[in-house]
């Protein structure tokens, strides 16, 4: 495939130069949500710390699913992202900042687990588990999965970084090496996370679907974010002719099918535990079934799969066409946030109330982690060339605008045009 | 050994990329300097010469297993259920191990014709057609054991919700089993068609290049009147891609269902959530290994290394290892939630699984299945075609296993010690399960001497244009 030839005329990448105002944005919501949480910390402790725990939590599955996406695609030697690899690498940046907060999360541990109290001891079933459920287990877990996930991200975008002045194909080549290692280490981390973290806020209750469960949901909010930094990204034309509507169609398509995958193993998990019906295990169900949570339960399935998966089947809504895509991806996001809110608030352990409430401190705090999320991913954006441009399979992500996708070069105006307006 | 030129990486341009960086250029997925003519000789030769020795070598026997096995069902239908070993506590044996074993054989075929067509994979082309008529053969041989399980395999009609005179005896809705009658049977069909669909612009080459007007005639009727043309070719592309849309939530859908089979119950072992993607996966690893095992075989004896090089196989090696690893980290996680739940029959359960009397069928299973692939990881194994006949053997033998130790080891020991038990294979247990291995055999083997094994149009088009027309193959030739 002689593609080299026809390249020199490649409009190339311009230097990203994110507005102040998006910065400003950022801080003000950081500073929002930290007065709001040290305020919270007087007047409600526990759902400050809930607050801080899904503030986290919804951020660092954003941070995680970025490298998480370029591991698959190196590992899976694929050409076709290369030129918005960018992005993601960006979104890991945040697992930089994820590793005080999770250290600093343990301050306000005692606070959201049941476990952790003194009159644990009594409880017999957690008292079994004590051999897991325990500060120190907690604490090494919440310290060493971040700064894991932090050094084989940073590992790989020092290479990818490097290989965009040295043009050296061997960092690819390490870069494989170091995505086998990040999966090795994503999927133990995030499985003791997981399990730390969210599972064991019921203490009694066990699936072993779970991590699974939260990995679908992270991923597929992750790729959702992707697909609007890419649209923003697209619309103001900073890709130059590095990136085509077959990305935006690309993306669109893995949002769908993990949307898919979201609803297949949430849908498993309920059904085998609801079928069999076993006391020790529908707690998590039924605790979410009564008191005004029964509503959350049932718009998930609308929120998380039926309203993507139906406007999403159409080609061109995946393209964007009238930013269908653009939509449905800050959908995603939002109940993103939502259902970890959902995992972390129904415990009625401390404060002695059942339903849900407002989460007026709760969303606050969360939209702090964001806005210190898109301070940090914004900055890692910014800092260094927007497209991996010595990339040995850059050749292969490049749209051939005078080949058969005769319309393609239309179609991404259009849709350009179309963001420029909502952004 | 002829895939020596293939080394498995791309071939890396200095300063030719398209900002100035190096160019990756992948290796080609034919090997040897094929041209597009040779591309139908190679493939179509084999069903239009008379069977090699190699070939009756492998097919008598397993045609005689295939006899075995129809005589060995014929023993159960005349006599009855008591032939084999399973009785109270253990009532699921021999019949399901083998229908799971052979369901999860058959989902490596959907999965590239499928999953891997709508990511662009394009090595699949070599070997996805092997690999649906594998599926096919699996998913009917898997189909004879719950038949047979029923007991009173001619009134299988029942199985199906038609209106009947039994008074209002209907079907239960409500139970698993009844789902994977409708899932199997969907998958079956799907399937089928897929593969058909794929096969008639072949089998028109077949037609067109016969001799015999017999042959032509039969091929001809088969091809379904291919004329090559561009409505033809339009009209199969969307038919394709419409049908690899179908048959990919089929891929994640038969397994799960197969696994509902268990985890719906409350039987320590079965009850269990990670079960549906857990045997999605263990399906499509043990799917993979069966191609692997077939593929080298195949190349060998057709002599397609030209077609199915050493960079078909490491893929395939990957994806054996990728899957491994899921069916492990499942492994692993039922033993810490069965540690976590604080639940006394669990714990017994997985203690019972490591230290009980099934304990070496344990060690098989997560011996084959999550410590041998660990050698994947060595590209030189990878690439080494005698090791990697082994290691798939290995992961068939621990999937086979995986199967066995689900079903005996969680039913031999009751909730109540009055109700424990032991399961051992009767002479029909071994019968049926070697039996299933002819069936199978013996269809892949017809299959291989009267249809294209390779998809010849699909390699075409993966092939380098500037190498492969015949006119440009001569000018080479000539200097």
């Amino acid at each position: 495939m002689a593609h080299a030839s026809h390249h020199h005329d490649i409009a190339p990448p311009k230097d990203l130069k994110i507005p102040k105002l998006f910065f400003m944005i950022a801080l003000g919501l950081l500073i929002f949500g930290a007065v709001v949480f040290a305020a919270a910390l007087f007047i409600a402790p526990v759902r400050a710390w809930q607050g801080y725990l899904i503030g986290f939590w919804f951020t660092l599955s954003l941070g995680l699913a970025g490298p998480f996406l370029i591991a698959t695609q190196y590992l899976s030697k694929a050409g076709w992202g290369i030129s918005i690899r960018r992005i993601p690498e960006a979104m890991g940046a945040y697992l930089f900042a994820a590793i005080p907060l999770s250290i600093a999360a343990l301050l306000g541990a005692p606070k959201l687990f049941k476990w952790l109290k003194p009159e644990a001891v009594n409880d017999a079933i957690i008292a079994q588990k004590f051999d897991f459920l325990n500060f120190t287990g907690l604490a090494l877990v919440s310290i060493a999965a971040p700064i894991a996930f932090a050094l084989v991200h940073f590992l790989m975008r020092r290479n990818s970084l490097a290989q965009d002045v040295d043009g050296k194909a061997s960092h690819s080549r390490q870069n494989i090496l170091l995505s086998a290692l990040f999966v090795i280490v994503f999927v133990l981390g995030f499985s003791f996370m997981t399990w730390y973290w969210i599972m064991s806020l019921d203490a009694h209750w066990f699936s072993t679907m779970f991590q699974v469960y939260a990995f679908a949901g992270m991923f597929q909010s992750g790729l959702a974010l992707v697909a609007i930094v890419l649209l923003v990204l697209l619309a103001h034309g900073y890709f130059g002719g590095t990136v085509g509507v077959q990305h935006v169609h690309d993306i669109g398509k893995l949002v769908f099918a993990f949307t898919v995958f979201y609803a297949y193993i949430a849908f498993c998990q309920f059904m085998l535990i609801w079928y069999a019906n076993i006391p020790e295990e529908v707690v998590w169900y039924t605790h979410r079934l009564e008191d005004g949570w029964q509503w959350v339960t049932l718009a998930l399935p609308f929120v998380k799969f039926i309203i993507p998966f139906l406007v999403l089947l159409p080609m061109d809504h995946k393209k964007n066409k009238n930013n269908i895509l653009w939509y449905i991806c800050w959908l995603l996001l939002a109940v993103q946030l939502f259902e970890v809110w959902y995992w972390v608030t129904p415990y009625p352990h401390f404060d002695g109330h059942h339903g849900p409430s407002l989460p007026i401190y709760e969303l606050p705090i969360a939209l702090g982690f964001v806005g210190l999320f898109m301070l940090v991913t914004g900055r890692a954006l910014q800092a260094h060339k927007l497209v991996p441009i010595k990339d040995p399979l850059l050749h292969e992500s490049i749209p051939h605008s005078h080949s058969h996708h005769g319309s393609s070069q239309a179609d991404l105006e259009a849709q350009a045009n179309n963001v420029v307006r909502e952004s | 050994m002829k895939h020596s030129e293939l080394t498995g990486r791309s071939h890396i341009v200095e300063g030719e990329g398209p900002f100035g960086g190096p160019l990756a250029k992948r290796e080609p997925l034919v090997s040897d300097h094929r041209t597009w003519a040779q591309v139908n000789d190679d493939v179509a030769s084999h069903t239009e010469t008379m069977p090699t020795k190699l070939w009756w070598a492998a097919f008598i026997p397993s045609l005689l297993l295939m006899l075995m096995f129809f005589t060995s069902l014929g023993i159960i239908i005349m006599t009855g259920m008591g032939t084999v070993g399973i009785s109270h506590p253990v009532g699921w044996g021999v019949f399901i191990v083998n229908f799971v074993f052979w369901i999860g054989i058959g989902h490596a075929g959907t999965l590239i014709s499928a999953i891997l067509f709508l990511f662009r994979q394009h090595w699949r082309t070599a070997i996805n057609r092997s690999a649906e008529a594998m599926t096919i053969f699996a998913v009917m041989t898997a189909g004879i054991f719950p038949l047979l399980h029923t007991g009173r395999p001619w009134f299988a009609y029942w199985l199906f919700p038609l209106p009947n005179g039994r008074g209002p005896l209907w079907v239960n809705f409500t139970s698993p089993l009844l789902w994977d009658v409708f899932a199997v049977s969907t998958y079956g069909t799907i399937s089928v068609v897929f593969w058909y669909v794929g096969l008639v612009p072949d089998l028109a080459s077949l037609r067109d290049r016969a001799k015999h007007p017999l042959r032509r005639t039969i091929y001809g009727l088969l091809s379904l009147g291919w004329t090559g043309g561009n409505r033809s070719w339009r009209h199969y592309e969307a038919a394709y891609l419409m049908l690899a849309g179908l048959a990919t939530p089929l891929v994640l859908s038969v397994h799960t269902i197969v696994s509902f089979d268990f985890a719906v119950s409350v039987i320590p072992g079965w009850h269990t959530t990670i079960f549906p993607p857990y045997f999605v996966a263990g399906a499509i690893f043990s799917g993979f290994a069966m191609v692997l095992t077939l593929t080298i075989i195949m190349r060998h004896t057709f002599n397609l290394k030209s077609y199915i090089t050493i960079n078909h196989l490491e893929s395939m090696a990957k994806v054996v290892l990728l899957t491994s690893g899921v069916v492990g980290v499942a492994y692993l996680t039922e033993f810490f939630i069965a540690y976590y739940s604080a639940v006394e029959p669990e714990q017994f359960h997985f203690a019972n699984r490591m230290l009980g009397p099934y304990w070496w069928a344990a060690m098989i299973m997560y011996g084959c299945n999550m410590g041998i692939p660990q050698l994947l990881w060595f590209k030189a194994i990878r690439r080494s075609i005698p090791a990697l006949f082994v290691i798939s053997l290995f992961v068939n033998l621990g999937m086979w296993f995986e199967r066995y130790v689900i079903v005996t080891t969680s039913l031999h020991r009751d909730f109540l010690p009055s109700s424990w038990g032991m399961y051992n294979f009767k002479v029909m247990d071994w019968l049926l399960t070697i039996g299933s291995f002819g069936m199978f055999m013996t269809l892949f083997l017809l299959f291989a001497r009267v249809l294209p094994t390779i998809c010849m149009f699909e390699v075409k088009a993966v092939m380098d244009p500037a190498g492969a027309s015949r006119k440009v193959a001569k000018e080479v030739a000539r200097g």
